[in-house]
């Protein structure tokens, strides 16, 4: 479980300081997906980083599977967001160098598995992300819907709690864009996730278990997705948790 | 590893850029095993006569150090008393002197050494062509020498107001600064005028003897004399190499580091500069400085030992072909250098490594998000 505790980021001091992230909280479940809107300049990449652990909040917590990452050092964090968290990006950052498996078994590799563990688990998300046959391809030989899947099976291989995405369809047409988001947010789903997704897209509304809406870095609005359709069962099962609970 | 994976195709991947790094490393290090191997071959070159002579000890008069700067005169009558010792074989004296001479208006120095023929004779190492022993009016001058002054079998040299013919060439006596030439007894005794005199012993011992003791007995029959074993005598007649040229091999290697630290830095840099996206990326998804910095280091590494070995094969090369042109060009390759000259290009490569790796440290991962 994600919470982000009254997280207040402010750039700069006096006169010219931003307040890009003003008091926000937000309570994100397993297996649930959000996606964060706002006009440009709201405050979306700036919370992103900070809930993942990229950038010091001015103030405020916030836990991660039960671990406060704001108490932690610059030491601690990368060991974290190895094991706790997966990244993706507008713009893929893949490495040029590396084939499509390689790129995917990255993050294992890095928390020391065997390249045999790493390249079986790496292949295995990418045959369900549709993705076997360009297994060995460079990410320039790759469409840039079958790139962001790549660093969609990079940001799930090490198992995380969480999935942070910034503007993952900014860079695909939209159709590609949405295939791209069902994939993430079924797979996110399946295996009790919590993904976060910062769009401008409406269409990614559809995925999303709730649409949290911001402004200069407050949150204004929140409403709920149409996830449903794609991933009953486990949206069903976490919300009768939250029920219980 | 992952970084092992990341560096070598972070390195094969811009293959110009490898090409220039391996280039420049190359050319470091074959300045260095070069500059290393001419030196070690000019040392050995002028211990190459005395280690050639049969001989265990070389006695000489206390004080005098080695044969070409300084005096050493003993009385030739302690030959006898010397080869009575027990443990001692064999006795010879040895008598030679710096000469200056011209040639073609060049200055140029000969060791003058009185070869008087016998079966006991100080005379060349080998003889390449032409006749020995010298007889009264002849010389013998080392190939090398001959070479370089453009002289041949037949010419003839003036040296001291007295003129030879060179009657053959020799090998093993150039010692690139100067070289050795050897000339009848009777020759010898009227140039050199020392009457009774010799430089030094030239003494053999017989099998299974211990050095120190007949050293010491030696060194007492004389007032002041000194016992130099063979192996010291080859060292301290080096010495003016080392003292002379040390110092500028230091610096010619000091700045074939640098320029091997410089390649590699540089090109490792822009590289990294190129690559900061996919460092901060990294970073990002969790990969700790220490991954970070292995992997610059790595890349640094792999160039620097393709370098080294590139460098290693092409000074080979060199000292081979060119010494076969120019025969001052006398190379020494010693296991021991090439030792040394890797662990410098692994100290150059991790040297290079640490701009760049700076560089990464400064990279925020938060910019990633940045499109
Ligand atoms: N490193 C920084 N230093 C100073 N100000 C910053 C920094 N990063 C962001 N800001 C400011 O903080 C505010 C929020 O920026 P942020 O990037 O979070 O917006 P965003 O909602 O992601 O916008 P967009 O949709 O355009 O990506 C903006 O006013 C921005 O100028
Ligand atoms: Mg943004």
């Amino acid at each position: 479980m994600v919470e982000l505790q009254k997280i207040t980021k402010i750039f700069g001091r006096g006169e010219t300081s931003v307040h890009a992230v003003n008091n926000v909280s937000l309570n994100i479940q397993p297996g649930e997906i959000v996606v964060i809107m706002g006009p440009s300049g709201s405050g979306k990449t700036t919370l992103v980083s900070i809930a993942g652990g990229l950038m010091k909040p001015t103030d405020g917590t916030i836990i991660i599977d039960g671990t406060d990452i704001t108490a932690k050092n610059e030491r601690q964090l990368p060991k974290i967001r190895l094991t706790t968290m997966g990244f993706i990006f507008q713009s893929f950052n893949l490495l040029q160098n590396l084939t499509a498996m390689e790129n995917a078994a990255i993050p294992l590799l890095l928390a020391g598995q065997s390249k045999q563990t790493a390249f079986d688990k790496s292949r295995a998300l990418l045959e369900r992300l549709n993705l076997s046959h360009r297994s060995h391809a460079r990410p320039r030989e790759l469409s840039g819907g079958e790139q962001q899947r790549v660093a969609i099976a990079r940001a799930l291989v090490n198992n995380p709690k969480v999935i942070f995405a910034d503007e993952p369809t900014a860079n695909l047409d939209r159709a590609i864009g949405h295939q791209v988001m069902q994939l993430l947010c079924s797979v996110g789903c399946e295996q009790g996730k919590s993904v976060i997704i910062v769009s401008h897209d409406e269409r990614i509304k559809d995925v999303a278990h709730r649409v949290i809406y911001i402004e200069d870095g407050k949150l204004i609005r929140e409403e709920p997705g149409q996830h449903n359709r794609i991933c009953t069962m486990r949206a069903h099962s976490y919300q009768l948790r939250d029920q219980r609970a | 590893m992952p970084t092992l994976l990341i560096a070598l195709r972070n390195l094969f991947g811009e293959r110009s850029r490898f090409v220039i790094t391996v280039t420049g490393v190359t050319f470091s290090v074959v300045l260095i095993i070069i500059l290393q191997a001419l030196y070690q071959g000019w040392s050995f070159k002028t211990g190459q006569y005395i280690r050639a002579q049969d001989a265990d000890l070389w006695v000489a008069q206390a004080g005098s150090r080695d044969m070409f700067h300084s005096i050493s005169l003993l009385p030739a009558s302690a030959a006898s008393a010397i080869a009575s010792l027990d443990g001692v074989a064999k006795v010879r004296p040895f008598v030679g002197k710096r000469v200056g001479l011209h040639i073609d208006d060049k200055d140029r120095v000969l060791y003058l050494v009185r070869d008087d023929g016998s079966s006991d004779r100080t005379g060349p190492v080998r003889l390449e062509q032409g006749g020995s022993p010298p007889r009264p009016g002849e010389i013998i001058v080392d190939r090398i020498f001959a070479n370089n002054n453009g002289l041949v079998i037949g010419d003839s040299l003036e040296i001291g107001n007295q003129r030879f013919t060179i009657a053959g060439l020799a090998s093993g006596g150039d010692l690139v600064t100067l070289s050795f030439a050897f000339i009848n007894a009777e020759d010898a005794d009227r140039m050199f005028q020392l009457p009774n005199l010799v430089n030094y012993f030239l003494v053999k011992l017989k099998p299974a003897t211990d050095q120190p003791p007949i050293a010491g007995s030696i060194t007492s029959l004389f007032d002041n004399a000194t016992v130099f074993p063979k192996d010291e005598f080859v060292s301290i007649n080096g010495e003016f190499i080392r003292e002379s040229f040390l110092p500028i091999i230091f610096v010619l290697v000091l700045i074939g580091v640098a320029v091997g630290i410089v390649v590699i830095g540089l090109t490792i840099f822009t590289s990294t500069i190129d690559k900061s996206r996919e460092f901060g990326v990294l970073k990002a998804i969790g990969a700790s400085g220490t991954h970070l910095n292995r992997i610059v280091a790595i890349q640094s590494l792999v160039a620097s030992l393709f370098g080294y070995t590139a460098g290693t094969i092409v000074a080979i090369l060199l000292g081979l072909v060119v010494g076969r042109y120019v025969p001052e060009f006398v190379v020494l390759f010693r296991p021991i250098d090439f030792a040394w000259i890797f662990a410098v290009a692994v100290a150059m490569a991790l040297l290079a490594a640490l701009i760049p790796i700076r560089r990464i440290a400064s990279i925020n991962p938060a910019d990633v998000f940045k499109a």
